[in-house]
């Protein structure tokens, strides 16, 4: 654990910015947005995050389209570009969770995905405890905390007067090794002050779920499970008009589908996709394991709090609330769990 | 980079030959740049250029890896662009993928195969295999059912097969015409009339949902248990590695756990047969 003076902070950022690609978020409204920092940065103005970014941590390692097959010899994966040391910052726990189950997927099974991986392989993570919340965050009612415990290369934990620096891994070591000069040893009482922050920050959003009506304790994957039938999946997809966006928006969600250019023939791209859509499903003779709607809709929340509890045993739903935000028929995931739970 | 650590590379093929099997499947046979060698029952994802992938199992036999014969009905946009390809033409192939028959689980016992339209191309090749060493079974049941008699696909094999020793081929169509002297109904019809030692007994399956759904059911009724029943399960598939996410069956990628499964595995799962 180490200890960055507030003055400091940025000159760590724009010493890293010589070697390395950085995105730090910056404001956007009353959000943040993951930005690339270079030279040209104001470094003086990078603020610290006090929750999860607009975009997901996934867009980073696994882009909306990618070329994976070109017309020579195959295509290398990922461009040179790409696979430039990329330092993310201000990750936070839930988009931690969502990398594990990517990784899972990626990077386990029959064969590793090797433009998924390289990416994986030059990114750091230096994640950040949250230090407020949005109206729409859930992670504790999902099984998280809102302060990485796992995952992360580098965490920063802001106290007064600077932020705590910890590594977890020899990839945030030797990012960190390079700043030695920025780096003081914490006093007990920081540490005390990281531990306190945190039970600030989850008793302030689990009052905040309170109030909204989600009770802690839920039993997601129960829920899910015993509610195969019920007609709550219809009415909801009432106001699903299929446009994707909770997919696409996911930290999570990774589903993918292949598709081969019509002129440059050999050449295949891999672009997101959404089991939300009518043709996610459909094989020849125009069977569809989920023809309707609602069966798509329950599929989502089947994979999210069944699937990947099987097999991974996480919550696939990380708590972000980003598809809360995104679904204009204003479908709530924690309003959907709390309903089948009635 | 080549397609040994780029899994989504297909290996490119030509097309050595297309046998006209109905007037809506042909059978292909390719012969890939470097050899693929899999076993009967697995998958492959067939590239057809400018028109996209698709998956199907080969029918040929799986001791020959120069060559691969894949059976294929034209049903929409790859498919039917296939059909119009000529020999001579490059097509790509990745894979093998998934699982394969449990031959060794067949050995020393009467194995019922029960196929419905173009479902006979990956038992075929399952046929094939266990063929080449007819003496490790006890009996080998083959029922197959085609729409019409012109949508009989191995036309071709129906003498030599129904001659093997310890084969017994049994087909019926449908709808039937003037020519057509053979059985009339579906396959599960058939199935009615078997003799059976069914404590010796598996049954491997595959055709059209709707058929393998009804098939599954009458087996079930006829005493099969759940484990004896080996089906080819067919769902929408990308990537064939268990990383798109379109196959998901439960909590199985049927890409990866399939698309042999068996059908204990399966059952309780909701949707199985859509
Ligand atoms: C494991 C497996 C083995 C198969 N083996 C054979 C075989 O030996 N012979 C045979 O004739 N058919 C087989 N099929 C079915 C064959 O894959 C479809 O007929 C083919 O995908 C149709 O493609 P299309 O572009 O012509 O159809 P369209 O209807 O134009 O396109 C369907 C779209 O859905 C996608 N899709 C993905 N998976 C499927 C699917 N399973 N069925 C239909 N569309 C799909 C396609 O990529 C395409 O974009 C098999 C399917 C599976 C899953
Ligand atoms: S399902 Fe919604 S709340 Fe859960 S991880 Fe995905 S976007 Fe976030
Ligand atoms: S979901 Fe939790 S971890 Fe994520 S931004 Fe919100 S409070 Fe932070
Ligand atoms: S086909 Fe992609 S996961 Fe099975």
């Amino acid at each position: 654990m180490h200890f960055v003076t507030q003055p400091d902070y940025p000159q760590l950022w724009e010493r890293l910015s010589e070697e390395c690609r950085l995105l730090h978020p910056v404001c956007s409204g009353d959000d943040y947005s993951m930005s690339p920092v270079d030279k040209k940065t104001d470094f003086e103005s990078l603020i610290f995050n006090a929750y999860r970014a607009i975009e997901p941590a996934k867009m980073f390692l696994f882009p909306v389209k990618e070329v994976v097959c070109g017309e020579e010899e195959g295509e290398q994966p990922a461009s040179k570009e790409n696979q430039k040391k990329t330092v993310i910052i201000g990750v936070k726990a839930c988009d931690l969770r969502s990398i594990k189950v990517l990784d899972h997927v990626f990077l386990s099974g029959v064969c590793e995905d090797p433009f998924y991986k390289a990416f994986r392989e030059a990114t750091v993570f230096v994640s950040s405890d949250c230090s407020g919340y949005k109206d729409v965050c859930f992670c504790t009612w999902v099984g998280l905390n809102p302060f990485p415990e796992e995952g992360f290369d580098v965490n920063i934990s802001p106290i007064s007067g600077g932020y705590l620096f910890e590594t977890a891994t020899d990839k945030g070591q030797e990012l960190i090794g390079k700043v030695k000069k920025f780096l003081a040893e914490p006093t007990q009482a920081q540490l005390d002050q990281r531990e306190a922050n945190r039970k600030k920050t989850i008793e302030g959003l689990n009052k905040q779920m309170r109030e909204q009506g989600f009770t802690p304790g839920l039993d997601h994957e129960r829920v899910i499970r015993d509610n195969f039938d019920s007609e709550i999946w219809e009415r909801e997809a009432e106001r699903c008009v299929e446009c994707g966006a909770c997919n696409f928006t996911c930290p999570s969600c990774h589903c993918f589908f292949f598709s081969d250019d019509k002129q440059k023939v050999w050449t295949r791209e891999k672009n997101w996709d959404s089991c939300q859509y009518k043709r996610y499903a459909r094989v020849a003779g125009g069977g569809n394991a989920r023809q309707m709607l609602a069966e798509r809709l329950r599929h989502r929340y089947i994979c999210k709090f069944n699937f990947y509890k099987d097999i991974l045993d996480v919550y696939a739903c990380t708590g972000c609330g980003r598809c809360v935000e995104a679904c204009i028929g204003g479908i709530d995931i924690r309003k959907v769990a709390n309903e089948l739970n009635k | 980079m080549s397609s040994i650590n780029n899994p989504y590379y297909p290996i490119r093929a030509k097309i050595e030959k297309i046998i006209t099997e109905t007037p809506t499947i042909k059978t292909f046979v390719v012969r890939p740049e470097t050899p693929i060698t899999f076993k009967t029952g697995q998958f492959v994802e067939l590239t057809v250029p400018g028109a996209g992938e698709a998956p199907f199992t080969p029918s040929s036999s799986p001791s020959i890896s120069e060559t691969m014969e894949i059976t294929i009905m034209a049903v929409g946009c790859a498919t039917k662009r296939l059909h119009a390809m000529v020999e001579g033409d490059e097509v790509g192939v990745r894979g093998p993928y998934g699982t394969a028959y449990a031959v060794d689980e067949l050995k020393g016992r009467e194995v019922l195969i029960v196929g419905g339209g173009v479902g006979l191309a990956p038992l075929r090749s399952l046929l094939l295999t266990l063929f080449a060493e007819i003496e490790q079974y006890k009996k080998i049941i083959l029922r197959y059912g085609a729409r019409t008699p012109e949508d009989i696909v191995y036309k071709y094999h129906i003498d030599e097969w129904q001659k093997k020793e310890k084969v017994d081929y049994v087909l019926t169509v449908d709808k039937g015409n003037e020519s057509w002297k053979g059985n009339v109904g579906l396959v599960t019809k058939l199935l009615d009339a078997l003799r059976l030692d069914l404590k010796n007994s598996k049954a491997v399956v595959c055709g059209p949902p709707i058929m393998m759904k009804f098939t599954t059911l009458k087996l079930l009724e006829i005493g099969y248990t759940p484990a004896d029943i080996y089906l080819s399960m067919e769902k929408n598939m990308s990537c064939g590695l268990g990383k798109c996410g379109h196959c998901r069956l439960g909590t199985y990628y049927v890409c990866e756990d399939g698309p042999v499964m068996r059908y204990d595995m399966i059952k309780d799962f909701r949707g199985v047969w859509e």
